[in-house]
């Protein structure tokens, strides 16, 4: 009787520096380079956030590339000013939360880049700037000249929202669609320029990934 | 014997307890410290704030809370602290001696010291003397993928900090801090 108890007693020994040593190596939390793909993304069935990354790297820098042949915003002098459109997600499992991300992250990439700052003027969502210009109390007497735009009025004053020229004004849209067989997803992403005006595309930028779940 | 074979218990119960702590994805301490080193870094050495000289128009600044479209959840305090340590990082003296730029505390709080909501009543434009003419706003956005079974997760951060001119609506400087956090084994998030 003894002798087995000392065997269980030596089993559990064993047994719990054994756990100590290796088996809390099972679980990690740490942070990990952008550009890592890590298992949980690999066996998640959505898009890979790399393939994100790529994508907000590759708009960007296309964009930049095509601005001197981009009709309506290469042959006027001033600025053309974009506002960030709308997101068409047609995939049945990603987030719109994801591929906001991309828009800001394409957008953020081109106001960073100086060779946009003498193309391109990107403005900030009409309504976030009217929410805070009423909260900081901000009333702008607008110049006699530029006294275009929308008044608005809260309870201690007014502001005006600078109104912006059609025919200089695009929308920098995103579609995404998803194709689904079993394990596989073919993704179709595409940016674009819209004009105000007409609502031309004027410019496009599109990828096409397939991913494969590897389980 | 008695005392050892218990002894043997609790280690193989504290070894396999220990094993099943939850992981998280979460923000880190860390990663906001270095997050509004870097942003702060990043605000004095843009272009809006190197083209400035005594001579400019000042600028009078205002910050905005974290609006916050992650994942992460962060308490108010977080969302305001956050925005205020990049501010805190700023050379407060020579930015305006310097740079013609001026901080000064949100509105909201200026209300609030000043007392109570009947004065505001009473008095709607107040806070309207300060002159805010930028505001500096962040946004927090997250991609979150699962492992299998809920085992493991990974956060992708993209964390945007911009100052936005509220009489153009355009950003005089946008900068974004990215990383990403993952979990693996029994993850709580």
């Amino acid at each position: 009787m003894k002798t087995m108890t000392s065997r269980w007693m030596m089993m559990l020994m064993t047994a719990a520096l054994l756990l100590g040593a290796v088996g809390c190596k099972g679980t990690d939390s740490r942070r990990v380079p952008v550009g890592e793909t890590t298992r949980p993304e690999l066996d998640d069935k959505r898009q890979l956030p790399v393939s994100l990354a790529e994508f907000q790297e590759g708009a960007a820098n296309d964009i930049l590339q095509a601005l001197p042949t981009v009709r309506g915003i290469s042959d006027t002098p001033e600025r053309a000013t974009i506002l960030i459109g709308d997101i068409n997600n047609k995939t049945s499992s990603v987030s719109t939360n994801d591929y906001e991300y991309v828009v800001s992250g394409v957008r953020s990439r081109l106001i960073r880049a100086q060779a946009s700052r003498d193309k391109l003027k990107f403005v900030e969502a009409r309504r976030r700037v009217e929410n805070i210009a009423s909260k900081e109390r901000v009333a702008t007497a607008p110049a006699p000249v530029a006294a275009k735009g929308e008044e608005i009025a809260w309870g201690g004053g007014s502001y005006y929202v600078p109104d912006y020229d059609a025919n200089s004004t695009y929308g920098l849209f995103m579609d995404v669609y998803e194709i689904r067989r079993g394990k596989t997803g073919l993704y179709y992403m595409e940016a674009q320029l819209v004009s105000f005006a007409t609502n031309e595309i004027v410019y496009s930028y599109r990828t096409e990934t397939k991913q494969v779940i590897d389980r | 014997m008695k005392c050892w074979s218990t002894l043997a218990i609790v280690l193989f119960l504290l070894s396999a307890l220990g094993c099943q702590t939850p992981q998280t994805s979460r923000i880190a301490v860390d990663d906001y410290v270095e997050m509004t080193a870097a942003m702060a870094q990043s605000l004095r050495q843009s272009d809006a704030f190197t083209r400035r000289s005594p001579a400019s128009e000042p600028w009078v600044v205002s910050f905005d809370k974290v609006l916050n479209l992650s994942s992460e959840i962060m308490t108010q305090g977080e969302q305001w602290g956050v925005v205020a340590m990049v501010r805190g990082a700023q050379p407060i003296n020579s930015l305006w001696n310097d740079k013609r730029v001026a901080f000064v505390i949100p509105a909201q709080y200026a209300i609030d010291q000043r007392g109570t909501l009947d004065a505001e009543r009473a008095d709607k434009g107040f806070g309207s003397e300060r002159g805010v003419t930028h505001t500096v706003t962040s946004t927090f956005r997250s991609v979150t993928r699962v492992g299998e079974g809920g085992n493991g997760r990974t956060d992708v951060y993209a964390c945007e900090f911009q100052m936005l001119d509220l009489n153009t609506n355009e950003p005089v400087w946008l900068d974004t801090f990215e990383f990403k956090r993952t979990a693996t084994g029994s993850v709580r998030d």
